[in-house]
């Protein structure tokens, strides 16, 4: 869970959220700024932040915080 | 759709209301569909109208009238209401000036590409046409199927295709995957009417399909277009927050109501 809280960081900076509402648990149909435009933000700020690149099917399915942290720990392992 | 309609008066020869068979969606579905002109036909017209007209619609078969009246029309509804029609979409009209395009993200991602489509991208495009849509009144209406709401709109993209009207698609690069679709039309100098969309629903939520409708502007503004027009439904909130981004206005409200009838012989049967 090496990138959890910085996901969650993530998360709450771009939807202008605190970061406690944002837990393991949470999903794009949780949070109302979480809709498609939000959701594209976080794509390219999550690009940025870990220095990745996304492909277009990938962006379509990280929709759950769970999602981002699988596909991190792929692109990021942790050490 | 984008085809045009002939009304009929009734009663003959110069009748006040207006009606006109929708022969497309009447291939459809198998059965007679017609608009009603409801618009710019007074109450006591209607009221004076309306029974000796569906009175006199086909019965050996099913058959459904739509009437799209501005929403403030009130006393027209009530007229049609009295007579069995009911409320199934409202739809917004909206326009954005080209040049008041409002970007929607920093950047964008270069992993999808607008082009304009080709007959190879057909199969896709319908394919995303028959499946992408659950919020219109064809689709509501629990008098009418769903497949066959599907079936229409996947006819709505072909003739397009044949009829060469633009269609643009939004794809992925890499895979060549079409992600969503745009059909528009020139219906004045300078003006488009972005007359049908949608996203696959593998995509939808991403936020790709709403880098198409930006890219999709943009293209037109630089094919020197100045005006953008379009209808969408209230059901879709998501579609109407897109818009409202983009810069869109909104320019009027129209309620469409339906009127169905199945056969005599059903009717008999439910009684």
């Amino acid at each position: 869970m090496k990138h959890l809280n910085a996901v969650r960081e993530l998360i709450a900076l771009t939807f202008g959220i605190p970061p406690d509402q944002v837990t393991l648990d949470t999903k794009q149909n949780d949070l109302a700024a979480w809709d498609s435009i939000g959701h594209l933000n976080l794509m390219l700020a999550l690009e940025d932040a870990f220095n990745i690149t996304l492909e277009l099917e990938e962006m379509a399915r990280l929709t759950s915080v769970a999602a981002l942290l699988e596909h991190l720990e792929k692109v990021c392992p942790s050490n | 759709m984008s085809f045009q309609l002939t009304f009929e008066p009734f009663p003959q020869p110069d009748g006040p209301l207006r009606y006109a068979p929708v022969p497309w969606d009447s291939e459809v579905y198998g059965f007679p569909f017609y608009e009603l002109r409801g618009a710019d036909t007074s109450p006591e017209v209607l009221s004076q109208h309306l029974s000796p007209w569906l009175s006199s619609l086909p019965t050996d078969q099913p058959c459904l009238v739509y009437s799209k009246i501005p929403t403030r029309a009130v006393a027209q509804a009530q007229v049609l209401t009295a007579h069995g029609f009911y409320p199934v979409e409202t739809i917004a009209e909206i326009s954005l000036p080209l040049a008041r395009i409002i970007p929607l993200a920093a950047r964008r991602p270069g992993q999808g590409q607008l082009r304009q489509a080709r007959e190879t991208d057909l199969p896709q495009v319908i394919a995303i046409a028959r499946s992408a849509f659950s919020n219109d009144r064809l689709h509501l209406d629990p008098n009418l199927s769903p497949e066959k709401a599907n079936e229409r709109y996947g006819q709505w993209v072909e003739r397009g295709f044949d009829a060469s009207e633009p269609i643009f698609v939004y794809e992925d690069r890499r895979t060549g995957q079409v992600i969503g679709f745009f059909h528009i039309r020139e219906i004045a100098p300078k003006t488009i009417d972005l007359s049908l969309a949608a996203v696959s629903r593998a995509y939808q939520g991403s936020g790709l399909g709403a880098l198409m409708y930006e890219a999709v502007l943009t293209e037109c503004q630089a094919r020197g277009y100045q005006t953008a027009i379009t209808r969408i439904t209230i059901n879709n909130l998501e579609i109407i927050n897109l818009f409202a981004r983009l810069g869109f206005m909104f320019r009027a409200a129209v309620l469409t109501l339906h009127w169905f009838r199945p056969t005599r012989e059903k009717e008999n049967h439910d009684r």
